[in-house]
Parts: C-alpha cells; sequence; structure tokens
C-alpha cells in the first residue's frame, strides 16, 4: 500500500517536473535581441565607405543541393526567383548579395537596407508579419520557391511542416543563431550556392574580414574593459547574454569581457551580482523608451554605483545601433567598429552611427540629492549605409 | 477538561511559532550569506555581525538584505492572501490568484506598454501600474461575484471567469509585444526578487501592514471561523457573510496584487503555506492559521530564493525565476495532496 | 419567549415558498412543522431565524417586529442549526461548539474566557460529548455529531431555539436522544423551541403543537392528536395514517399502500 503510494507521487511528481522543464526550457529558448549601447561623441574621424557595385554572376542551371542549418539535405533544380525571408539578417544578407530582385517577401523588422522600405512600397516586396509572429497564411499566397527562416527562432522552425505541406521549399540558415563570424560566413555562402553567387559571396566575406581585421588591429592589448550587457531597462529584470551568444563573441573579439561569460544563453542577473564584477562599460537596450527617462531611471538603480556609471560610460542603444549589434550579418564589420569605439573611444573615436546615447553625468557637483543626467548626443550625422 | 484541549492548542500555537521563527531566522541568516557574488560566507556574517566589514562586502550586503525582506513580506503576504480565499470558498485547494487579479494586472501592464513603450523603462510606475490592474480585478471580480450571490463560491466562479478573460487579453498582447519584450515578460510571469530595490519595498510594508490592521480590526478570523461552518451558521451568529467574503477578498486581492506588483506570479506559496499550517495545527481556526501561514509562506519563499541564488552559483544557466522553483517544488507537494485527499 | 407569525409569505424567484402563515408559539412549548420535502418547513425557520426577510407580513419575539432587533442581539437569543454542516476544512469539536460563544465576546476580545468554556465543559457533559472534545468534526460517526451539533445550538443558552431536521441521517436510538434533550433545555430554561421533522412519530411523541404544512400554507395546526387524525394529513402524505396508543403516549405511524391491496 505504501510502496504504492510512493509510486504515485514519484510518478506524478515526474510528469509535472517534465512538463515543468519542457515548458522552461520553450520559454527560455530562442533567441532574444542583444543590445549594445554605445556612445557617440561628436566624430572627429569620418569614416565613409562607398558600397561597390556587386556584380552577380549567375552560374548556368544545373541541379544542386545544399544543406540546411538543420541537416537537411534540400535539392534546388535552379536558383529561386521568388524568396521569403524570415529574418531581419536573413533579408540583409540577401541584399548585400544582390538578390534583390529575387525577394517578394519580408517581416515588418526587415528594415536595412532602406531600399526593402521602398520596394515594400512600390509593392514588389510584401510583409509577412513580425519576426517572431510570421504569417503562414500571407507566405504562402506569395507563392514563394523558397522561404528563408532562422534555426535559432522557434516560430520559425513551427512553419517548418505546414510551408511543406504547402508544397513550399523552406531553407534554414543559421540567423539569429550564429555565433561568430564563421556562423555567420557559412550562411552568406550557404545562401550563395543556392543562388549561385559564390563569387559575390566571397567578396562580401572577404570586405567583412577587411574592415574587422581594421579593427581588430587597433584593438589595445594591454587593458579588457569589462562590459555588462543588459537585454532591457533593468526595471524589469536584469537579463543579459551569456558567453555562447553572438553579442558575447563580439565583445571578446573587440576587446572586452563580458562578465557574465560564465552564463549560457539568457541568464537573469542580479545587482549583487553585477556590483562585485564592477564593468567598465554598460550597454543597455533602450528597446524604444525615451532616453531620459530611461537614464533617470537606471541612476536611481545600484549600478549607479558601478564604476561605468561613475565614469560615463553606460551607453544606450537603440532602434538602429541595436539591430547593428543584434544581427549576425553583413554589417559585421560596422557591429565591431562600433563595439570597439565605445570600449575604446580614445582609440576609435566615435561610429558614424546614430541612436547610441552615453549617460553621463553634469558638471555641476554630484550631491546626494540627485545629479542631473546630461545626454550627449550624436550630432546631426546623415544616415549613410555603411558597408565595405 | 474543555480548558486543557483549549490549552495545549494555545501551547500547539506558541510551540510552533517559536518553531517557524527560529527556522526563518536561521534561512534569513543563510539568506544574507549566499549570493551571485560568491563573497565567502563567513565574510558575509562578520559583516552583518559588525565585526569585520569592508566596503564591497557592506555593498553587497545591502542587496542580499532587499532581497531576504523581499521574499520574507511576499512569503507572507501571499500565505496570507491563501488562508483568506481558502477560508471564504472552504475550499483547500484554493490559491489566491483564483481571484483573478494576476492576470488583470498583467494585462493592464500589456496595454501600458502598449501606450508607452518608455514604461517599460520605470519601475515605479510599473509597479503602481499592476497594483492598479490588480486592484480593477478586484473590484470586477467582486462585482460579478455579489450579482451572483456574494457566496465565496459566487466569488471564485467570478474570479475564473475574469482570470480566463483577462488571460487571454494579456496573452494576445503578449503575441503582439513578444518580438521586443519577451524578456522582461518573463520576469512578471515567473517571479523574481532580484530586481527588487530598497525603495520598491514600501509597495510590500504598506499593504501588509494595511492588510493586517484590517484584518483585526474587522475582526475576520473569527468571522471566517464561524463562515467555515456554513454560510446560515455565521449568520446566526451575527455575521454579515456578505460583508465578510468581500472584505476578505479584497485584503487577499492587495496582499496579492502588490506582491505581484513588485516580486512577480509566484505560484504555490498561497497554496502550501496554509496547508502546512493547518496540517501541523491541526485545524483551521484562522486566529492561528493566519499568523502560521504567514510563517511558513515565508519560510517557503526565503527557501526559494536561496534556491535560487545557489543555482547562480552552481550553474550556468543564471538564476531561475522564483516562481519556477516554487513550482518545481509544487509539483510533488500537489500530488501528495491530490493522492492524501482522494484516499479519503 | 413568545413567538408569533403574522400572515408572513416568502418567494424564491416567483416560487412561494410560504404562503400567509400566521401562527404563536408560547415560552416553554416545542412547536413542529412536519410536511413533504418543498413545503416551506426550511423556510419557516429561516424567515424566524431572520436569515431571510419575509415578503409580506411580520414576525414578532415577545411582541416586538424582528426586523426592528439588532442582528448582534438576535444572533444571542436565537439559534439557528443548519441541517448541513461543511466538513470541507478540518476544524476541532470544540472550535465549532465555542463559536457559538463569539455574540457574547466583548468588542475586542480575540479568545474564549473562562465561562465560556466551563459553559461547554457543562454540556458536554449532559450530552455526553466530552470525550470528543478535540477530535475532528470529519472523525465523527453522525450520532455523535448531532451531538455536538445541539451543544453548539445549546451554547449559545438561547430563548428560541431553531432546529432543522435535528435527526435526519441518526440511529433510532439517537432520534429520541436529540428530542429528549430538546425538551428538557425548553423545559428547564424557559426557551421556545421550534422544530422542523419529516418523521411523524417523533413530532407526535415530542411535540407541544404541530403545524402540517403543504406548498407554504398551513393546512392544519394543533396537539399532534388532533393533526395526525384528521383526514388533511392523509391528502398532504397520500398515505393513511393511524394513531395508536402505546402506555400513555400517543403516536402516528404512516401506513403502506401495499397492505390495502392485499386485503382488497
Amino acid at each position: 500500500m505504501v510502496a504504492r503510494n510512493v509510486a504515485l507521487t514519484l510518478v506524478v511528481a515526474l510528469m509535472m517536473l517534465a512538463a515543468g522543464f519542457g515548458v522552461g526550457t520553450y520559454l527560455a529558448g530562442g533567441t532574444a535581441t542583444t543590445a549594445i549601447i554605445t556612445e557617440i561623441k561628436t566624430t572627429t574621424v569620418v569614416f565613409t565607405e562607398r558600397i561597390t557595385e556587386l556584380t552577380t554572376v549567375v552560374m548556368p542551371e544545373a541541379r544542386i543541393s545544399v544543406v540546411d542549418a538543420l541537416g537537411r539535405e534540400i535539392t534546388f533544380d535552379k536558383p529561386p526567383t521568388r524568396v521569403v525571408s524570415l529574418a531581419p539578417s536573413i533579408t540583409e544578407m540577401l541584399f548585400a548579395l544582390g538578390l534583390q530582385d529575387r525577394i517578394v517577401g519580408v517581416t515588418s523588422h526587415c528594415n536595412y537596407p532602406p531600399e526593402v522600405q521602398q520596394l515594400v512600397s512600390k509593392g514588389d516586396i510584401t510583409i509577412i508579419g513580425g519576426f517572431w509572429t510570421p504569417d503562414l497564411e500571407k507566405i504562402v499566397s506569395l507563392r514563394p520557391d523558397l522561404v528563408i527562416g532562422s534555426a535559432g527562432t522557434p516560430p520559425h522552425l513551427r512553419l517548418k511542416e505546414s510551408l511543406e505541406q504547402a508544397g513550399i521549399k523552406v531553407f534554414y540558415i543559421k540567423a539569429t543563431a550564429a555565433i561568430n563570424k564563421y556562423d555567420v560566413y557559412s550562411d552568406i555562402r550557404v545562401l550563395a550556392k543556392i543562388f549561385r553567387v559564390e563569387i559575390a559571396a566571397e567578396e562580401l566575406v572577404n570586405r567583412i574580414e577587411v574592415d574587422m581585421e581594421f579593427v581588430e588591429k587597433s584593438i589595445p592589448k594591454d587593458v579588457k574593459p569589462k562590459v555588462l550587457v543588459l537585454l532591457g531597462p533593468p526595471a524589469w529584470g536584469l537579463y543579459s547574454a551569456g558567453g555562447n551568444t553572438f553579442i558575447s563573441w563580439l565583445i571578446t573579439t573587440a576587446g572586452g569581457v563580458n562578465i557574465a561569460a560564465k552564463f549560457t544563453g539568457w541568464p537573469m542577473l542580479d545587482y549583487e551580482f553585477i556590483l562585485s564584477h564592477d564593468p567598465d562599460v554598460i550597454i543597455v537596450s533602450a528597446m524604444g523608451s525615451n532616453y531620459t527617462i530611461l537614464s533617470k531611471e537606471i541612476a536611481e538603480t545600484p549600478l549607479a554605483q558601478t564604476k561605468a556609471f561613475k565614469t560615463g560610460r553606460v551607453y544606450l542603444v537603440d532602434q538602429e545601433a541595436n539591430d547593428i549589434l543584434v544581427r549576425p550579418g553583413p554589417r559585421l564589420g560596422l557591429a565591431l567598429r562600433m563595439l570597439a569605439s565605445i570600449l575604446f573611444p580614445d582609440t576609435f573615436g566615435e561610429p558614424k552611427v546614430p541612436t547610441v546615447y552615453r549617460i553621463s553625468e553634469g558638471t555641476d557637483s554630484i550631491t546626494s540629492a540627485g545629479s542631473t543626467i546630461r545626454l550627449s548626443t550624436v550630432g546631426t550625422t546623415t544616415h549613410e549605409v555603411v558597408t565595405i | 477538561m474543555a480548558y486543557e484541549v483549549i490549552r495545549t492548542n494555545r501551547t500547539r500555537f506558541f510551540l510552533l511559532s517559536l518553531m517557524f521563527l527560529t527556522l526563518i531566522s536561521l534561512l534569513a541568516i543563510v539568506s544574507l550569506s549566499i549570493g551571485s557574488s560568491a563573497i565567502p560566507p563567513f565574510k558575509a556574517l562578520k559583516c552583518l555581525l559588525g565585526v569585520e566589514c569592508y566596503e564591497p562586502v557592506r555593498l553587497v550586503l545591502g542587496f542580499r538584505i532587499t532581497r531576504t525582506i523581499a521574499s520574507i513580506l511576499v512569503g507572507c503576504m501571499l500565505a496570507v492572501a491563501g488562508v483568506l480565499v481558502q477560508g471564504i470558498t472552504r475550499n483547500p485547494l484554493a490559491d489566491p490568484f483564483i481571484l483573478g487579479i494576476s492576470s488583470t494586472a498583467l494585462a493592464t501592464l500589456s496595454i501600458a506598454l502598449l501606450i508607452d513603450v518608455s514604461i517599460l523603462a520605470q519601475r515605479q510606475l510599473s509597479i503602481a501600474i499592476a497594483l492598479g490592474g490588480a486592484f480593477l480585478g478586484y473590484i470586477l471580480t467582486t462585482s460579478i461575484g455579489v450579482l451572483a450571490g456574494g457566496t465565496g463560491f459566487s466569488l471564485v466562479l467570478s474570479g475564473i471567469a475574469v482570470s480566463a478573460l483577462f488571460s487571454g487579453v494579456s496573452h494576445v498582447l503578449l503575441y503582439i509585444l513578444q518580438d521586443r519584450f519577451r524578456h522582461p515578460y518573463i520576469n512578471l510571469l515567473m517571479g523574481s526578487t532580484s530586481g527588487v530595490l530598497e525603495r520598491d519595498i514600501p509597495y510590500l510594508t504598506v499593504p501588509a501592514l494595511l492588510s493586517l490592521l484590517a484584518l483585526y480590526l474587522l475582526r475576520i478570523p473569527k468571522a471566517l471561523n464561524a463562515y467555515l461552518f456554513g454560510e446560515h451558521h455565521a449568520s446566526q451568529l451575527g455575521y454579515r457573510v456578505k460583508l465578510t467574503t468581500i472584505t476578505s477578498a479584497f485584503i487577499a486581492s492587495l496582499l496579492t496584487g502588490a506582491s505581484v506588483a513588485v516580486v512577480g506570479i509566484v505560484g504555490f506559496i498561497g497554496l502550501a503555506g496554509p496547508h502546512i499550517s493547518r496540517m501541523l495545527y491541526g485545524t483551521s481556526d484562522h486566529r492561528v492559521t493566519i499568523v502560521l501561514s504567514a510563517l511558513a509562506g515565508s519560510a517557503l519563499a526565503i527557501s526559494a530564493d536561496i534556491v535560487a541564488r545557489l543555482i547562480t552559483l552552481f550553474s550556468t544557466r543564471g538564476e531561475l525565476p522564483l516562481g519556477v522553483i516554487t513550482s518545481i517544488i509544487g509539483a510533488p507537494f500537489l500530488a501528495y495532496l491530490v493522492i492524501k485527499g482522494g484516499r479519503r | 419567549m413568545r413567538i408569533e407569525l403574522r400572515n408572513v409569505s416568502f418567494s424564491y424567484d416567483s416560487v412561494k415558498a410560504v404562503d400567509k402563515v400566521s401562527l404563536e408559539v408560547d415560552s416553554g412549548k416545542t412547536f413542529c412543522f412536519v410536511g413533504p420535502n418543498g413545503s416551506g418547513k426550511t423556510t419557516l425557520l429561516k424567515l424566524v431565524a431572520s436569515l431571510i426577510r419575509p415578503k409580506e407580513g411580520v414576525i414578532y419575539l415577545d411582541g416586538k417586529d424582528l426586523k426592528t432587533f439588532d442582528i448582534n442581539e438576535i444572533a444571542k437569543t436565537l439559534s439557528y442549526s443548519d441541517p448541513h454542516l461543511p466538513r470541507t476544512l478540518p476544524a476541532r469539536v470544540i472550535d465549532f461548539i465555542l463559536t457559538s460563544r463569539y455574540p457574547f465576546h466583548k468588542a475586542f476580545q480575540y479568545f474564549e474566557s473562562k465561562d465560556d468554556l466551563e459553559l461547554v465543559d457543562f454540556l458536554s457533559r449532559e450530552l455526553k460529548i466530552s470525550h470528543l472534545l478535540d477530535r475532528r468534526l470529519d472523525q465523527l460517526s453522525s450520532g455523535e455529531l448531532q451531538r455536538v451539533v445541539i451543544a453548539a445550538a445549546l451554547a449559545k443558552k438561547p430563548k428560541v431555539l431553531l432546529l432543522d431536521e435535528p435527526s435526519a441521517f441518526l440511529d433510532i436510538r439517537y432520534r429520541f436522544e436529540v428530542m429528549d434533550i430538546v425538551k428538557k433545555y425548553v423545559a428547564k430554561y424557559g426557551a421556545t423551541s421550534i422544530v422542523a421533522l419529516h418523521d411523524i412519530n417523533i413530532a407526535s411523541l415530542y411535540c407541544d403543537t404541530v403545524a402540517l404544512l403543504n406548498k407554504g400554507k398551513i393546512v392544519a395546526c394543533g396537539p399532534p392528536s388532533d393533526v395526525f387524525s384528521s383526514k388533511v394529513v392523509e391528502e398532504v402524505y397520500g398515505v393513511k395514517v393511524e394513531i395508536i396508543q402505546v402506555g400513555s403516549y400517543y403516536v402516528a405511524f404512516p401506513l403502506p399502500n401495499y397492505r390495502d391491496q392485499q386485503h382488497t
């Protein structure tokens, strides 16, 4: 009798535990946007780049098969001509490879390059939903011959069966699951293979590499600033990026140290941890909230006691700057440069990307009853497409 | 004979309270010794006792004190809310969220976020909005409940209806917002003391004190004792049943709403606290069980918070939300309750 | 305490549960309502207990309108025993009985006084439940529970004792026992008791006055021997009723129909 009860309890408990973990993993899985805040001071060094012409050379038609990020082998008789992109980084890659005229569908988050918006207004491209919320019907109604999704985004993965049932080919690249430049390069290359534009891909990868090397060689080797990344305003939780994320790799490559590197995924930190590591630089994703309010809020949390805040090196990133740092894609070089100038402002000056703000305290003497938060914003730089 | 029985009961009450207070003190000491900065417990204790205190240790200790106080308060408040809700429904399986207020709090916050994203950046405002949403939920649930008869039963039914409706609303909003706000939402949905600041604590202490005052000025414990034996039994003892249920529901909502607003949704404590106190004391005399539940709830909450921080020290996942830990402990406990209840 | 109902009516939504009922009960008397289910017995008890208000008519306690009584006064004067006692949450017998003393506590008195405990001791000895005081309600047999319920009712020392089916679900021995206790109390303290019964032989043995209810109306009222020997009883219950003399008692017995069929 007792044994039966014990067994029953164990079974029920195990089931509940399993269910709990299942739900937890699902919720915790998937990527979140990482944000890095960089400060932009007035430009002293102007870095301009021109977009070089991309020549796309199309190979003669032949059947090829390519392995996607899920390990599936997909065959293509000919390069697709009606493509739907499910992620902003995928859209950026396609444009960077000169494949924009093949795109028929993008997400509402696909905001780069600006050409996307023009094509949407013209009607050449249709919005098929959000990045996390793609609409199956809208996709199917476009009659695409290829849908490219991100292997790191569960809603994309969930579309697999439905799309295949509708007879639409779907291909996954690492996209948001990319954790370093090699992942990005392999994504670019595999896309190029599908569209038979391998030469353009190599040129692109090359340019990115050159840009990155240029940055890397100037990074001071003797000092490694400690960096705290917060995925959102501290009011609703101190979420950071673990060591196995793309942003963490970027930080390391840019010569910094991610204080949350010992964790994996998107850990929730507490003030004790942050203050015991005393970061030199804090980067907060503003998520569209008012910067003055956010700054005041940060000043009232224990974050104000970090070295980063006291030396005026708390950065808010938003919108474009946020996107650049969050999307593993063709703007990799720019991301590295931006991050490097946040970490080493004396060496690199400021990147020419707006929507990066620094919180600095006023020049008045600091009293306990609140010090002024002066936001120094970037001057009115014209928005230029910066690619290599 | 009666006198002996009463005296035995009173002694039991006293001893149990003492036991819980000791337990809570010990847990508090452990809680202050453990944290993500991995400062040796010994150092933390020395600082606490004022023996030898370096600035960084004192700083860290400050955070731990805030978290510990938040846990104690939230545990207390949720457990007492649980006793009240179980009292007015006469159902040992009721928990404080049955009144539907957590879903209205969430829905209100979601709508506020849609209107103004900057709320995401403002903790005090978010807390206030969540509290307001909880209050709205209480008004809604009570209005429908009173129209349906005003008994504990009708309150629960209307709470379920309100909960269902607003859960739907907040999930739709979550769906819309989740591209950008997924992580912050998780904090609210699953509860954590890691983001609690010192200046948030009044949002817990003030409702707690107000509730305490209301409970004893309005003599709720005895009213609930009478109501335990039936609506008519209570009425013929001179108690206004509708008033008792509405006021108890209000106090429960205030306590739960404040907890949710500051720490997020933490389940299980509102269910287990009352159950533990009834199991240990033997009966449901609310004069006793309210106090014992509060103590049991605090102990549970501090333990869960300690476990949360231990996970940070020993695993790469980082801190698990408080609500998740209490659920994991809660699963076998609930199974045990179900089996034990079924056998009778 | 003298109880009087004058033309009292009450309806649940559109169903008339009590229809222009008038009656009088004197102190020291036991008054019984009998009648089939749904005839209004429980409703009348609730009306006298002031748990519900009559839609028409007035109820008087010692000549004073029940509506004018303060809710606490009523709590100290009347005692209403609900036949259904919820036992979902654990509770001890002593806690249950002591709730009856709450109306007598001072404003902010939190715990029971010594007097309360002595009264409980006295009642438990009388009702032979002393050994049950710290048992849980759900651990009692129905006979024990019934005695506990009566103890709780008497703990108020009420001037009016309202009992709803006090001997339902009980063994024969306990059925009589409960009514014995009620009569003893009523006689000793000059209280009034109104009991709703479905068992007509108990009614005939214990009640001073019986009111037969049908569909909310009183169709017969008076001493049991009168009421139960009238033709009305047969109409209301649909069975023949015989009055039998047993010693000095008159007992009413319903007779099943099949006996008639056997004879014919």
